[in-house]
């Protein structure tokens, strides 16, 4: 299990690098022509003393697009898969070695998948200090609370109390995948 | 036989549940699948064609019941930010019903819910852009990319980077910078 824990934890990471570095330019890029931290500062500088349209010149502006595929999709696409996963881990046969474990193993890694990009794409948005009112401390809550549900089903996978752990985890990802949809 | 854990694990689960019950205080929106992630976009023709044809016409969702009466109020309408915006008793309070039924106070969307959450009591501001939350959302944005901007020139100028703003949608991915491009915080 930690071995796929950890599997989940480089997938995201890895995830995220391919999604900053591919599909979201650099606000530097129109007018630095590369995206290196030593021409960022440089870039900067000069962006303060000139006027923007100068140094934006519209063609070098890659064009607005609809449904790009960012850190956000990934982030809602592991959830929900996550929440897929979990539903056909209750229904499948409940059979070592069997689809119960498969969807089971999937469900938490994916779970975990989606609490890691959450917390990295949209960590900005939890404001602690407003507390349950807001819908984004309660979504960080129930899905990480949810997601360790998974694991523990999946850790204990075989004993009476994984049930438990694992209704616990899907209730808590639900509610807290409904707080944000 | 108890079994101590599973009693644990459901008494939790319990109070984590409840304590998000506030947040949808409608129960019907607990079993909706619509979404309502965003500003929710209503429509009032009177509103869009007397407000919108000076500025966007702005979601009520954004702002809370409060707020709307303050602007709306008839004094007030004298000097709408620098304008006179005075309109026949009539349509003014045809717009401010619509303005006020639709306010984010009760707005089912999670973004109003967040500006109502960074609202503190009494806090009434006439302003979205001086909404805590909206503030908080654009705090790291150069002022060079809104103000120093010509495209742009004002943070209240939300329809020139929110690129589907028509239908109440400010999600970051349709961030693009009139002028200069995607944003990347």
């Amino acid at each position: 299990m930690m071995k796929k824990m950890i599997l989940a934890s480089y997938l995201s990471l890895a995830s995220y690098q391919a999604v900053a570095e591919s599909s979201l330019p650099s606000p530097w890029l129109s007018y630095s022509g590369g995206g290196s931290s030593g021409l960022v500062v440089a870039a900067a500088d000069v962006s303060e003393a000139r006027p923007m349209m100068e140094l934006a010149p519209a063609q070098n502006i890659i064009p607005y697009q609809a449904n790009r595929f960012t850190g956000n999709t990934l982030h809602k696409y592991l959830g929900l898969g996550s929440l897929a996963a979990a539903i056909l881990t209750g229904i499948s046969p409940k059979t070592y070695d069997g689809p119960h474990e498969y969807f089971a193993d999937t469900a938490a890694v994916l779970g975990l998948g989606a609490v890691i990009t959450g917390f990295t794409f949209h960590g900005d948005e939890i404001s602690l200090g407003n507390g349950a009112g807001d819908p984004d401390n309660l979504h960080m809550l129930l899905t990480s609370v949810g997601t360790l549900g998974y694991m523990a089903a999946v850790s204990e996978g075989g004993e009476d109390n994984h049930v438990s752990y694992g209704v616990a985890g899907f209730l808590g990802m639900a509610v807290g995948v409904k707080m944000v949809w | 036989m108890i079994n101590v854990k599973n009693i644990v694990i459901s008494m939790s689960v319990t109070v984590v549940l409840a304590l998000s019950l506030p947040a949808q205080a409608d129960w019907k929106e607990w079993f909706s699948l619509d979404r309502a992630k965003e500003i929710i976009q209503v429509n009032n023709p009177v509103y869009e064609d007397e407000c919108g044809s000076c500025h966007f016409a702005y979601q009520p969702g954004l702002l809370p019941k409060a707020s709307w009466e303050k602007l709306m109020d008839g004094k007030a309408l004298e000097d709408h930010f620098g304008d006179n915006a005075e309109l026949d008793d009539a349509v003014r309070a045809e717009i401010e019903r619509f303005l006020v039924e639709n306010a984010a106070d009760d707005a089912a969307s999670k973004r109003s819910k967040k500006i109502m959450a960074s609202l503190r009591e009494d806090l009434a501001p006439i302003r979205i852009t001086k909404v805590p939350f909206i503030v908080s959302r654009h705090e790291e944005i150069p002022d060079r990319l809104i103000s120093g901007n010509p495209k742009v020139k004002s943070l209240s100028q939300c329809q020139q980077c929110h690129q589907d703003i028509k239908n109440g949608v400010y999600d970051d991915d349709t961030v693009y910078i009139a002028g200069h491009g995607y944003f990347e915080d």
